[in-house]
């Protein structure tokens, strides 16, 4: 009775699957991603570091020692995520698009201008390694 | 020719395209074979070192694929250019304008798996990118880009995904698989002589510039401006919707688009241009004629010709295959290196530059630096992010680089400037008299001043930034050196490599310090005479320095004696700069007798709060460091990493010779009262100082003279008269710190004559006459200090110069040895007269100052009780904690003089 309808012909019916099909397989395609993402997903890093170091630039993570505090901040840039890889005159500076920060992780200079993300971590002394939370 | 224009005229943009997509295609197959997506930039780097065909077939996939975008716009362009609209189907027309992104795409995904540097921030850039897509941005990088440094989802898209969607659309688009034939021939021969001659780009590594490819670089540029990245993405949607309904506009709006596509095309091109050439490190603007554009900016670009040249060593070398660079091949023999520096693990380029990626021997040393270290490449060398940028940044803030102290006194001294403690470099000298002079006799011995010959350092040596210090050749290095000069053909030098490493002796310091102040030649117990070389007596107590130079011996530093080097004392924030720039070295040196002859508990430092070049350096040195304690200086608190203190001790070792010693306290006398609180080691214990007078400075403008700030030989030339050296305890002067006054040794630095309108003939008869002290560190150490009269009854040490006192009727009289010399009506050595002022201009410091006419007397009132109590006698002994009480017990005897 439908099918005899104009509107709801053969065309539309084939259609409608093939939207429904597309959106059922985003929604198992969404699952998959983050089924496979959550199995392989870290929930920390344990890294060596140099405690005398000022700054240790250690794998996606900047530990910046100001006298006894020790900070930790993702070393992925606010402004479009370059990992930020080096310093110079107490700046962190990004290579891709010239964006400065200071030791506390603002930024001096755009165009980022966001802080960089400071991570969580415990650090085991004897054996000069940092646990990072991811 | 008109077969020719036939074939030609066939050859649409369209078919170009086509051409290059299938060429790019075949070669992308071929290159699946050499190419390992798990070690995709090893395996490219193998391609480019050990396989030329491989990387001939890299270099065809890169240009086709270049070359197929180039074109493929140059097809669209062409399109709208035409004046009568082809009309397209709409979902044709939307598949192929989605399909201009998808080769965007193809392109990127391409760049990334080359998986160098530039690849590795261009995937978080499009990852970040990507993100920022509403509602479907974590989908969309999950399934296009996967997790960081795993290729695999890239590699798939790239081979399959992209390919399979470009080849569709093509087809459809095109109604062809295959271009034809004599299109794909010739755009095939072009594009192989393009690739035999261009390698394409992979970074090196340690070129700290970081860049998109070519055709994003203008992107960057944008971005670069752009805060709020989202805003890139509304501009890639809008430009695709132009595009999309551009063939279904009216006349007015297409005639419109055109302009505005064309403009926004010229604005591109203009910021592409500007990304590729003038930005440098941190994407800063840099101009060509700027000091690191080559190695910021050119070496981007740097590109090859493919070499097919059978080469021996490549068959016999198969495991080279693991290294990282070409250089090994040829060299992996070679010997002499310290771990660190070994080339297994940092390879060659790193220091040496050239081409790491060709097997041609040729190609790979061109551009390369033969003598890496030197200030003017230390950036590229030494400095890079990779190895010590942090020393490379603060190396200019060391006197021994910019020569401030040195260039300051003698503007002063020519009356240039007003006082000599201002700031300067040897890079600001000028046309000056005192700048020339600088130039003419002085400069040479600065870091900055590069060393252009292989060999070790020697007392001849000058300058070599890094190399100065660092540079050591052992007894094979320095024999297949001195062969190698000798005989050009010799090629053992190309088995022993000098090493480079923290060893750094006393002849490292030598070259240059034995001038001047003449430290180096102090410490090891040698003083310059005027003898020439063939006056120079043959026995022991003579010595030769430079071939020309006669030194006599003298009593050597007790330090010296006992195996302590300079760089037991002098750290490396002293010598290599703290960052901070100094007047004078006094103002850089951190170190003090007292940190390591003190008296009572030292400051101390533990090993957890060393810095972090403290820290590396003691590790090094002196292996592990866990848990000890060092001694730091009293001034900036530099630690001081070959001491430590354990068990209420503090033990000293050797640097180079890891020799252990206690270190001992300052002797009873130096901390007995308070009379001598403010008298340093060095004015006590220096046993003797050389000092020059009656100096004499002319310019003679037929001397063949040297410029040794370009290193170049000139005609007219400052001249130096020495006048007489002499060696004896030095003088004492006052040294004021911020209000704190300590009396120091002094040396008459400038006693001497310039005829400067001898250099600027307009200034007739301008003889400057100064009569300048200058503080000193002599390096003589002695453990017994100087005896009492030495200070308080010696004419030297108040500054009279040498000469004898006597006591006639009661009243002390002094009588010079020295003639009064007719400028100032003083004796030639003297710094003032006897219980006199100095003149106005009286020191090579605003500091530093000889005694007032006060603290003269006082001297001098102990000086004249020396005369008859020995200095062991209980009454000067007791004068040493209270000499006010001691002077009411004077007794008739007693002489007093004022």
């Amino acid at each position: 009775m439908l099918l005899k309808d104009k509107k709801y012909n053969r065309r539309f019916f084939f259609k409608s699957a093939i939207a429904g099909m597309t959106i059922a397989m985003i929604v198992v395609w969404d699952k998959m991603l983050f089924t496979n993402k959550n199995i392989h997903s870290l929930k920390s890093v344990k890294l060596t570091f140099n405690p005398n170091k000022r700054i240790n630039f250690a794998d996606n993570y900047i530990i910046i020692k100001n006298d006894e505090t020790i900070r930790v901040f993702s070393s992925r840039c606010t402004h479009l995520g370059c990992k930020i890889n080096e310093s110079s005159k107490n700046q962190l500076l990004c290579p891709c698009h010239g964006s400065t920060y200071n030791f506390d992780g603002i930024p001096t200079k755009g165009p980022a201008i966001n802080p960089l993300e400071e991570k969580d971590f415990v650090i085991d002394n004897e054996h000069n390694t940092i646990t990072i939370s991811v | 020719m008109k077969k020719i224009n036939d074939i030609l005229g066939k050859n649409t943009y369209g078919q170009i395209s086509l051409a290059l997509l299938l060429i790019c295609i075949i070669s992308g197959i071929l290159l699946a074979v050499p190419y390992n997506v798990e070690k995709p930039l090893q395996s490219i780097k193998d391609i480019l070192i050990l396989n030329p065909f491989a990387s001939l077939i890299r270099n065809i996939h890169y240009w086709s694929a270049q070359l197929f975008l180039v074109f493929t716009l140059i097809h669209v362009w062409d399109y709208f250019a035409k004046k009568e609209k082809i009309k397209s189907k709409k979902g044709i027309w939307l598949r192929l304008t989605i399909g201009i992104l998808i080769v965007f795409m193809a392109m990127l995904t391409g760049f990334l798996l080359q998986a160098d540097s530039d690849s590795m921030q261009a995937f978080r850039i499009l990852e970040s990118l990507t993100l920022k897509v509403p509602f479907f941005g974590e989908l969309l990088s999950a399934s296009f880009l996967g997790e960081e440094g795993d290729m695999q989802l890239i590699y798939i898209h790239h081979i399959a995904t992209l390919t399979i969607f470009i080849s569709i659309i093509t087809f459809e688009h095109s109604r062809k698989i295959w271009p034809i034939m004599p299109t794909f021939i010739w755009v095939s021969i072009i594009t192989i002589i393009i690739s035999y001659f261009f390698t394409a780009p992979l970074h090196d590594g340690f070129n700290p510039t970081v860049k998109g490819p070519w055709y994003f670089v203008g992107f960057q540029e944008i971005l670069h401006w752009l805060s709020s990245t989202s805003i890139s993405l509304i501009l890639i949607v809008i430009f695709l919707i132009l595009i999309y309904v551009f063939p279904f506009t009216g006349k007015k709006i297409s005639f419109i688009g055109k302009r505005s596509l064309l403009l926004i095309s010229i604005a591109y091109f203009i910021l592409t241009l500007s990304g590729m050439f003038f930005r440098g490190e941190n994407w800063k603007w840099i101009w060509p004629w700027e000091e690191n554009y080559s190695s910021s900016v050119l070496s981007s670009y740097k590109s090859w010709r493919i070499d097919f040249t059978p080469s021996d060593s490549l068959a016999s070398k198969s495991s080279s295959s693991d290294k990282k660079e070409s250089c090994l091949l040829c060299h992996s023999d070679m010997i002499g290196f310290i771990p660190s520096h070994n080339p297994e693990a940092t390879g060659c380029f790193s220091c040496h530059g050239g081409n790491p990626y060709t097997s041609n021997k040729t190609l790979s040393h061109k551009n390369m630096n033969l003598i890496p270290g030197n200030f003017s490449n230390a950036d590229r060398s030494c400095g890079t992010t990779e190895c010590h940028p942090a020393i490379a940044e603060r190396k200019n803030s060391s006197l021994m680089s910019n020569l401030s102290g040195m260039i300051s006194v003698d503007r002063f001294v020519f009356n240039e400037q007003e006082n000599p403690d201002i700031l300067t470099s040897v890079h600001s000298l000028g046309r000056s008299a005192a700048d020339e002079h600088l130039k003419n006799l002085c400069v040479v011995c600065h870091l900055d001043n590069d060393k252009t010959e292989t060999g070790p350092v020697g007392e001849t040596s000058r300058g070599g930034g890094c190399l100065a210090c660092h540079l050591n050749y052992d007894s094979l290095a320095t024999a297949a050196s001195r062969n190698h000069k000798n005989d050009n053909a010799s090629k053992e030098y190309l088995k022993y490599h000098p090493s480079i490493s923290m060893q750094v002796s006393n002849d490292h310091c030598f070259g240059c310090h034995s001038r001047s102040g003449r430290i180096s030649t102090n410490y090891e117990g040698w003083h310059e005479t005027t003898l020439k070389a063939e006056e120079m007596p043959q026995n022991q107590n003579y010595r030769l320095v430079e071939g020309s130079r006669v030194f006599i011996s003298k009593p050597a530093d007790v330090h010296h004696e006992l195996g302590i080097n300079c760089i037991d004392c002098h750290n490396s924030y002293e010598l290599m700069g703290d960052g901070k720039r100094y007047a004078h070295q006094e103002n850089q040196r951190t170190i003090s007798c007292e940190d390591c002859h003190f008296d009572g508990k030292p400051d101390i430092v533990d090993a957890e709060n060393l810095d972090s070049e403290s820290a590396i350096i003691a590790s090094m040195r002196f292996g592990n460091i866990n848990g000890k304690k060092f001694l730091k200086t009293a001034k900036r608190n530099i630690p001081l990493i070959n001491t430590e203190y354990k068990n209420d001790t503090a033990f000293f070792y050797g640097k180079n010779n890891l020799k252990k010693f206690v270190l001992s306290k300052p002797g009873t006398i130096c901390t007995k009262g308070k009379a001598h609180d403010n008298v340093s080691c060095s004015a006590c214990h220096s046993d003797w100082a050389p000092s020059c007078i009656g100096c004499h400075n002319e310019y003679d403008e037929n001397e063949p003279g040297y410029d040794m700030q370009k290193n170049i030989e000139k005609k007219g030339s400052w001249v130096e008269y020495i006048g007489e050296f002499n060696a004896h305890a030095p003088a004492l002067g006052i040294r004021n710190n911020n209000g704190e006054k300590e009396v120091i040794p002094v040396v008459p630095g400038m006693v001497l004559t310039i005829d400067v309108g001898s250099f600027n003939k307009q200034l007739h008869d301008s003889l400057i006459f100064q009569r300048l002290f200058a503080p000193a560190s002599p390096h003589t150490t002695v453990k017994k200090g100087r005896d009492c009269k030495s200070c308080h009854y010696n004419p030297v040490a108040l500054g009279y110069g040498q000469g004898v006192f006597k006591i006639i009727d009661k009243a002390l009289i002094f009588n010079s040895k020295y003639e009064d010399n007719p400028n100032d009506g003083l004796p030639e050595d003297a710094w003032i007269d006897f219980l006199g002022k100095p003149r106005d201009k009286f020191a090579t410091r605003s500091n530093l100052s000889p005694f007032d006419i006060e603290q003269q007397k006082n001297i001098l009132k102990v000086g004249v009780c020396l005369t008859c109590h020995d200095d062991n006698s209980d009454v000067m002994q007791e004068s040493i904690i209270d000499f006010k009480s001691v002077l009411q017990k004077q007794s008739g005897n007693c002489i007093e003089i004022y």
